[in-house]
């Protein structure tokens, strides 16, 4: 399901090859450009006036193409059509309004930033957002793929914030269950801040301090040695 | 051999192409159902019953029987766990908890039901 070409640690595409369903469907669920994360400084609240343009540009048509089903069943349901001709099943409406409907609030509902959506955060002090952990884990799992070496390479959503990538670093270093994160002799991920570097996430050996961040700016692997033991 | 990894490709394939139809085919059945009912209704299985029942199965049943299944691995009491597949509060990240999470159940209502058009245009 982690599909090839998302799944290359030094992934050139701009954007992630529509190659195939597990390809196509992987970004779409993301929505994402594929692209380096850049040094991050500080973390920022966003909110859905200042996602809406982002959002438009990923789904307009889709929002067309659903609003113009939303307005069709109502005006087949209204007495504007002769009584032959009207549509005011419940059964029959409902599977096209849901599905109208759903796909209208996809990009909003899912979207990290959204407040709308009613998830309620457990610890709001702490991280400023509208999910919970195990929420932040599942996005973590799909910003964070290419697990197989020790390089993460992190992917940043068009419509969402960096801070949604810092959430799912802080997220994937509190405890790792997720995909290939390795555990190899005493070498771990080790949390890093929110002001910290992103971009690839180094190992680190149990002797130092575990609230060290060991972030190091993306490319440094390829010049320099990390084994710290 | 030949037959199994057909299978298995036809699985994982087929239903991306299912969802994918999903809009195009709930549209078309909104025609035909409100139009053509009478007609229609001798052979016709309208999909507000095949949602009915993905609706009872995948966001009722499938929690009260996670919810059993964690009273049987005695990981909690049946009570319990029912409770908690229902409204839940993840502190620690478990697959079945999570999986079988209420919010989830929403979660992936909207996920799934606007997935349809971007699988099709990605089809």
């Amino acid at each position: 399901m982690v599909s090839r070409g998302i799944s290359a640690p030094l992934c050139e595409h701009p954007q992630p090859p529509k190659s195939c369903t597990a390809d196509s469907s992987l970004a779409h669920l993301t929505g994402y450009n594929m692209q380096w994360a850049s040094t991050i400084k500080e973390v920022e609240l966003s909110h859905f006036f200042k996602e809406w343009p982002a959002m438009w540009r990923r789904f307009w048509d889709i929002w067309v193409v659903s609003w113009v089903i939303i307005l069709g069943v109502g005006f087949m349901a209204s007495p504007l059509v002769p009584y032959g001709y009207r549509i005011t099943n419940f059964t029959c409406i409902l599977p096209i309004m849901t599905q109208a409907c759903c796909h209208f609030l996809y990009p909003i509902v899912l979207n990290p930033w959204c407040e709308c959506c009613g998830y309620s955060c457990s610890n709001r002090a702490d991280s400023q957002c509208c999910f919970s952990n195990s929420r932040w884990r599942f996005l973590a799992e799909y910003h964070v793929l290419g697990a197989r070496s020790r390089i993460f390479s992190i992917f940043l959503p068009a419509h969402a914030c960096r801070s949604v990538q810092i959430r799912a670093i802080r997220v994937l270093a509190a405890d790792c269950p997720l995909i290939g994160l390795r555990k190899r002799n005493n070498e771990r991920v080790i949390n890093c801040n929110a002001t910290g570097p992103a971009g690839v996430l180094i190992p680190m050996s149990e002797t130092q301090p575990r609230s060290t961040p060991t972030l190091r700016p993306v490319g440094s692997h390829l010049s320099q040695t990390w084994h710290q033991h | 051999m030949s037959t199994a990894r057909h299978a298995v490709l036809h699985a994982l394939i087929d239903r991306y192409y299912a969802i994918a139809c999903a809009l195009a085919l709930s549209l078309l059945n909104w025609a035909l159902v409100g139009l053509f009912a009478d007609q229609l209704d001798l052979f016709y299985l309208e999909s507000w019953q095949v949602f009915l029942t993905c609706i009872v199965i995948f966001s009722g049943l499938s929690n009260i029987s996670s919810a059993i299944f964690m009273y049987r691995l005695n990981a909690d009491s049946l009570g319990n766990a029912l409770i908690n597949n229902f409204k839940v509060s993840c502190s620690g990240f478990h697959v079945l908890q999570t999986v079988a999470d209420v919010q989830w159940v929403i979660f992936f209502f909207f996920f799934f039901c606007g997935l349809s058009w971007h699988l099709s245009t990605a089809l």
